[in-house]
């Protein structure tokens, strides 16, 4: 008797063990509903409609000062508004401000505030409040890298709906950055108490916030004073997921309806096969390129660099790689980048002869056989610097060049560093002789990166991707230059610059996959910026 | 009598210096973790003003420092902080700007509640399931634990997470993909906590039943005639789990001290991703934070661990 309970003890403990865990996941909901217990719980709580958007990271509500750059930047967008936005292929449209002009010297701008705006705490918004927001710009390290925030000398207000701004001097791309998600959009003068803390975010945008959980949940509303065109849903929840697969299942399970980060290469197929799902494309702004050390000798000369460009087959990579995910780059912008066209955007094609010419013009030659040539007697030996922590694919596409660097003859070594440190490498130590990076996006397109790039502030003692005077002129040039006429042939020729000394290795032009669920949310449409993503106002929940 | 009064004074004292020598060792590991992070490449203020990928100039960074207070030398900011600390004020984050002791209790006791959970589990599954194998050597159940172990070390946890969350989540849709930390939602990454660490709980249990199982004290007991189940439960077990305190002490203190990729899988808010998100940003106020919590806290389960031993042993001294 007790040998035979003893021997069956295995077993009850075991079944016992199963139930308990089934029991334990199972446990509370009906699973013949088929819908998640959080999906159900939303629908009980509000009758409305309701849509939950998945976001990536978010550093919490003590971020979300319109000056700060830490919180996911589309918060700023739903929240803020701008004076003027950035509309399609870079036409700045009016929105806070209905108008404005210029006098010719152009260092004054006069803004005509759109009157009846008001915030979503029923203040109201005026030329005070204008500069309310322009008073915090001074002498503020969130705002001390953006030219508009840096170069305005004093704020005027010639009546409670007219302000004019003063800047020290003409610079195009003023109007450009008023339309950044930040730092400049227009904040409620509560946002902050008195000791000049940011508490609460109040904006004149769509959405206001009801509840906010840090690094959690957004839960946003219509602001009831929003004098555009109001949203079509009712509450609009945005999710924090950190994880590129729990977004993808997170849409599959319903609990998300629409995914605000680019769906991984590796997870498109899954979209794609669920019936439920959808699954689309949006062309970027943004261009993917390698950076030469300009203090590298070999790298200084101008037939190793343009025979690097010749070496690399684009094709090969969107095609093979990439899975058709973006399109083989010409120049280092994209056209759908202000200023940027077909005549302008000049490449080299792949032609590896043409490579290994350019090489042995160069005076490269292989003397000891190892197969990697030699420049002025040392080997062309490059260390490749590139991060996957915000470009994952990167990894595969460097190793893909390294591999056809090879086959002409020069030996790379790929370094893959943390983001932190890859920055580090590129803005301050330097220490690289090549690098993978990416320009800007949106709005700060071509503007703000050329000036990044290839220019320098007065206080710094390098430029990080060329060194160049006369680049450099050449986009102080176009900056200042108020004829829209003459600064489309500036930059012609700053790109055609940019081609001729190759001082870049131009790779893709990424683009973004977004999916969401058909079956509950009808009218996304992309809107112009990546920052903004879908037309908020034209989304709708399926009945 | 008297041997037991005299043990009683003696723990005390025990215990009072173990507690006293936490205070040195706790500042060692501050100097060394204000050292480590300060030796990290990358500046806090420049990292902060470029989140968004965009060049920043001097002038902005040389303003952050100063606002962060990164301009003073490194001593300075230490002995500062020491001042902060002894005054019972953990500082505020150079990133949100807001008190840590906030966003670092909410974490703690997400991941407190993860780690009891899954420490549940780990003892429900490994302590049965080891006894078991140990006892049936050979037979089935002996060779099904093998297996499972093999899984738990193979596996990678992140993957048995997600497997679970497409299975429970996508498929069945009994358990929410997102809603971790309230709930059932709770059970997945406990279970997949508790799963990877299974496979070394099985075999140390296993191996050290099999030791103890056949030294001769347990053939003494078995041949005077006693009922299997009490010379298992009550003269194999004990002896065969003692040397485990301390592994599991370390476990209980890696469980609490939170594991970023399962909470990244799980989208749940422990010190895992808090701590990882700081060291990313170079949040010196935060790194230090935590790193004073859990050193604070693995000195307390090492002495409670000794305190086990001296309880449950008798023949350890104190002196």
């Amino acid at each position: 008797m007790l040998r035979s309970i003893v021997k069956k003890t295995p077993l009850l403990i075991c079944g016992a063990m199963l139930l308990g865990l089934l029991g334990g996941c199972g446990g509370g909901t009906d699973p013949t509903t088929k819908e998640s217990p959080s999906e159900a719980k939303e629908k009980q709580a509000s009758g409305g409609k309701v849509v939950t958007v998945a976001i990536a990271s978010d550093n919490g509500i003590s971020t979300m000062d319109a000056t700060y750059a830490m919180t996911d930047i589309l918060h700023y967008e739903l929240i803020y508004e701008p004076l003027v936005v950035f509309g399609k292929d870079g036409k700045i449209e009016p929105c806070l401000a209905e108008s404005w002009d210029f006098s010719e010297d152009g260092k004054e701008y006069t803004f005509h505030l759109r009157k009846g705006v008001k915030f979503s705490d029923g203040t109201d918004f005026n030329a005070d409040n204008v500069i309310f927001n322009t008073d915090r710009w001074a002498e503020n390290s969130n705002t001390a890298s953006t030219a508009v925030c840096k170069g305005l000398q004093t704020v005027e207000k010639i009546d409670d709906y007219t302000v004019k701004f003063v800047f020290d001097k003409s610079f195009y791309p003023y109007l450009t950055e008023l339309s950044y998600p930040r730092p400049c959009r227009m904040m409620g003068k509560d946002s902050i108490d008195a000791n000049g803390k940011f508490v609460k975010p109040i904006g004149t945008g769509m959405w206001m916030i009801e509840s906010y959980q840090d690094g959690k949940e957004t839960v946003l509303v219509p602001n009831p004073y929003y004098w555009g065109e109001k949203p079509k849903i009712d509450k609009l929840i945005i999710k924090v997921i950190p994880d590129s697969e729990a977004r993808v299942m997170a849409l599959q399970s319903g609990e998300i309806d629409f995914c605000a980060v680019p769906i991984p290469t590796e997870s498109m197929s899954v979209i794609e096969n669920d019936s439920k799902l959808s699954l689309v494309s949006r062309k970027g702004t943004l261009g993917y390129h390698m950076i030469f050390n300009y203090d590298v000798p070999a790298l200084q000369e101008l037939k190793i660099r343009q025979a690097i460009n010749c070496a690399i087959d684009k094709n090969s990579i969107v095609d093979n790689i990439l899975d058709g995910n973006g399109t083989p780059a010409a120049g280092l912008f994209p056209e759908t980048v202000p200023y940027v066209n077909s005549k302008n955007n000049l490449g080299y094609s792949y032609d590896i002869e043409k490579a290994k010419t350019l090489l042995s013009e160069a005076g490269c030659k292989d003397s000891d056989g190892d197969g990697i040539l030699e420049y002025k007697g040392k080997p062309l030996s490059f260390k490749f610097v590139f991060q996957t922590d915000q470009y994952p694919e990167w990894k595969n596409v460097c190793e893909y060049i390294k591999a056809e660097l090879q086959d002409v003859g020069i030996d790379i070594k790929l370094e893959l560093q943390p983001s932190a440190q890859y920055y580090d490498t590129l803005w301050t130590s330097r220490d690289f002789d090549m690098v993978m990076y990416r320009t800007y996006s949106d709005s700060w397109n071509p503007h703000g990166f050329l000036r990044g790039m290839y220019c320098k502030a007065s206080d710094e003692a390098v430029r990080v991707a060329w060194n160049s005077d006369e680049l450099s002129e050449m986009i102080d040039s176009v900056l200042q230059e108020v004829d829209e006429t003459a600064r489309q042939e500036k930059y012609s020729d700053i790109f055609e610059y940019i081609y001729e000394n190759a001082i870049a290795a131009p790779i893709y032009y990424p683009n973004g996959f977004y999916a969401y669920n058909k079956s509950k949310i009808t009218g996304v449409e992309f809107a112009v910026t990546e920052y903004e993503l879908i037309k908020w106002a034209k989304i709708d929940t399926v009945n | 009598m008297y041997r037991q009064v005299f043990q009683e004074e003696a723990m005390v004292k025990y215990i009072g210096k173990k507690t006293l020598m936490i205070i040195p060792v706790m500042l060692i590991v501050s100097i060394a973790t204000f050292g480590f992070t300060s030796m990290a490449t990358g500046d806090p203020a420049q990292i902060i003003l470029s989140a968004s990928g965009i060049k920043v100039t001097d002038e902005a960074i040389a303003l952050k420092r100063a606002e962060l207070g990164l301009d003073r030398p490194l001593y300075v900011q230490y002995t500062d902080w020491l001042n902060d600390i002894v005054h019972f004020n953990l500082g505020t984050s150079y990133v949100t700007g807001q008190p840590i002791i906030k966003a670092l209790a909410l974490r703690f006791f997400n991941s407190l509640k993860l780690a009891a959970l899954g420490l549940l589990f780990l003892v429900m599954l490994a302590l049965p399931l080891g006894i078991l194998s140990a006892v049936y050597k050979g037979r089935w159940i002996d060779k099904f634990c093998k297996a499972l172990s093999f899984i738990s070390a193979a596996f990678p946890a992140f993957c048995i997470g997600l497997l679970l969350i497409y299975i429970f989540g996508v498929k069945l849709k009994v358990i929410s993909v997102i809603e971790t930390e309230h709930g059932w939602g709770i059970v997945l990454p406990a279970f997949t906590i508790a799963f990877a660490h299974l496979g070394v709980y099985l075999q140390l249990i296993y191996s050290g039943m099999d030791d103890v199982l056949n030294k001769d004290y347990i053939k003494a007991a078995k041949a005077k005639g006693l009922k299997t189940r009490i010379v298992i439960f009550r003269h194999a077990l004990k002896n065969a789990m003692l040397p485990l305190v301390t592994k599991f002490g370390l476990t209980v203190g890696g469980f609490i001290g939170g594991s970023t990729v399962l909470e990244i899988v799980f989208s749940y808010r422990g010190l895992g991703t808090y701590i990882m998100d700081a060291i990313n940003t170079k949040d010196y106020p935060v790194i230090q934070a935590y790193v004073i919590l859990m050193a604070l806290l693995l000195a307390l389960i090492n002495l409670i661990v000794d305190v086990i031993y001296v309880a449950v042993d008798p023949r350890i001294e104190l002196s």
